[in-house]
């Protein structure tokens, strides 16, 4: 028996994939053209799902600056801050993070999973509380993990179940720690934000934002989310990744909290991990110095967002609830979702297949992440391309058929639940889609 | 309320009643109050009904994740209400031991219990 056995279950379900198309987890680009363009099997494709909101990989200045860092200060820290010190690059870096947001610290981390991971778990420690949304990215179920504090999830985007939760919590010793995200990865919808604050002021709790899809492409400045809401004083803590609109990797945590830097002593993410090399340090420094002009940049964002949203709304595709930069296509079954995926990439066209359980709703997701670096052209062609291969699925009607084809079901499927927005809706029975069993 | 309803649902009330009752008898006179009804057995029964489709079994035994036919999506969802109807939270460290229907309801008890 191989220790490698009991994954088998998984292997037959990825083979499910595997049989009739290529795997998501296993694309290889054979050369990268553009921040919007790259060759896969030998054809040109029209990258949709990036992060690369602002198009920025292929900056010069950034990439000019990483060679210079590189010769000057080499390939690598080859170690973590704590042990081996730091480098110029990270301080100026945490200082201009913090100027950057109007706040008093920062603190850098070598990815943005590191930074969820190694903030929220050295921040709520035994006797505290995190409230966490239930729709939250990994980093914030596995920060939960590593942390020893209670964790209580309430219904995504709920601030009435949060406010209940902490209700409970009343007269508890310990603080509450609340984390929510900005734009969620998945199916580009927002935390009220607004309401989340009111919530953690009324019950005297903590709040952390991870505006890791937000950053850059938010706000008048592009500080993401909370500036856009103009909550920034009532946020305590936010955490980001360089990996999406800085066009690099690496993750960030900042707060105006006096005292920030105890944490460096106990976050085992920061502790026991190398610091990012100068190279990266550098390009991230030089992308970050673009963002709050980047004016410009953000207006093509939001307009290519809209026109890739409303083209595929229009076309009778069931989306997200809210326009932004994630547009993704819901759909209830899998195999037709694989064929749009396959269908898309053949076209020349990649997005991202998402699949349960890390969709909400068991829904398949096929999800795409716009650029202000595509043009209207590139937009439009994958728009034309869904058309047709959704038309020829029947997942929308065909131009001139008054009704999509009836959709099948297939065993095993997902849920076929409709798009719970309120706590009202979330909670009503579920009686008319009951789950299907799976086999 | 056992030996109500079509002969399926009466065969597992039986149980549930029987599971009580054990329950019950090992349970000291003051602790006896807690499970004043509706138990969180019954809640957590009634409930699973509505969701799991007809021809699945619910017993206090059953396994909620592998014998339900609920994904844990579905699974999430239900505790959320599980959670409304008692007015309690229930910490994610706890909802990870759980496996049976039983070991549910015996975590809600003991919530129940914590914050009154
Ligand atoms: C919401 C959210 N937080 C954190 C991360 C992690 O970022 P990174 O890629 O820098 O590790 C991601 C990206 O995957 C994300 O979507």
């Amino acid at each position: 028996m191989s220790i490698l056995d009991k994954f088998d279950p998984l292997r037959e379900q990825h083979k499910v994939l595997t049989d009739v198309g290529r795997s998501p987890a296993a694309l290889k680009f054979d050369d990268i053209l553009s921040p919007t363009e790259a060759i896969l099997d030998g054809k040109r494709t029209i990258l949709m799902g990036t992060n690369n909101y602002l198009g920025k990989t292929f900056d010069e200045a950034s990439v000019q600056a990483a060679i210079d860092a590189l010769r000057e200060e080499g390939t690598g820290t080859t170690g973590s801050r704590i042990a081996n010190g730091s480098y110029n690059g990270h301080e100026m870096l945490e200082k201009e993070l913090a100027a950057f947001y109007g706040v008093r610290s920062a603190m850098l981390f070598s990815t943005g999973y590191q930074a969820n991971l190694g903030a929220i778990s050295a921040l709520a420690g035994r006797d505290d509380y995190l409230l966490i949304d239930a729709d939250s990215h990994a980093s914030i179920y596995d920060a939960c993990r590593l942390s020893d504090a209670q964790v209580i999830r309430f219904r995504h985007n709920d601030p009435d179940n949060l406010d209940r939760k902490l209700a409970r919590l009343e007269g508890t010793k310990g603080s509450k720690l609340i984390v929510i995200e900005s734009i969620y990865s998945m199916l580009g919808d927002m935390a009220p934000i607004g309401k989340f604050v009111e919530i953690k002021k009324k019950h005297g709790a903590f709040l952390l934002v991870d505006e890791a899809h937000s950053l850059g492409v938010m706000g008048e400045t592009g500080r993401g989310i909370c500036e856009a809401s103009g909550v920034e004083k009532d946020v305590d803590f936010i955490t980001g990744t360089f990996s999406k609109s800085i066009g690099t990797v690496g993750g960030f945590l900042v707060t105006d909290m006096p005292g920030l830097d105890i944490i460096r002593l106990v976050s085992r993410p920061y502790m026991f991990t190398a610091s990012p090399p100068p190279s990266i340090v550098a390009s991230a420094r030089k992308t970050l110095s673009c963002i709050p002009g980047a004016k410009d940049l953000r207006k093509r964002l939001w307009d290519n967002a809209a026109q890739l949203y409303n083209g595929l709304k229009d076309a009778g595709f069931e989306l997200g609830p809210t326009l932004s930069p994630i547009v993704a296509i819901r759909l209830k079954d899998a195999e037709k979702a694989i064929a749009l995926w396959n269908g898309l990439l053949d076209a020349g066209v990649y997005t991202n297949l998402a699949l349960p359980p890390a969709t909400p709703f068991g829904w398949y997701l096929l999800r795409s992440s716009i650029s202000a670096a595509h043009t209207p052209e590139q937009i439009a062609k994958a728009v034309t391309v869904c058309k047709s291969i959704g038309a020829e699925l029947g997942l929308i009607a065909a131009p001139g058929d008054a009704d999509p084809a009836p959709a099948r079901q297939l065993n095993g499927g997902a849920e076929t639940r409709p798009c719970a927005t309120s706590e009202a809706e979330a909670a009503a029975p579920t009686t008319a889609g009951a789950p299907v069993a799976r086999v | 309320m056992c030996g109500l309803g079509i002969l399926g649902i009466a065969l597992h009330r039986k149980r549930e009643c029987l599971h009580q009752q054990v329950f019950f008898t090992m349970t000291s006179p003051q602790q006896k109050a807690e499970f004043a009804s509706p138990t969180a057995l019954e809640e957590i029964q009634s409930q699973l009904r509505a969701r799991a489709s007809a021809d699945v079994n619910i017993t206090p035994d059953t396994n909620i994740t592998r014998d339900l036919g609920l994904d844990s999506l579905a699974i999430m969802d239900f505790i959320f209400d599980l959670e409304d109807s008692f007015d309690i939270s229930i910490p994610m460290e706890r909802i990870a031991e759980v496996q049976t229907i039983t070991d549910l309801a015996e975590v809600i008890e003991t919530l129940r219990k914590e914050a009154s």
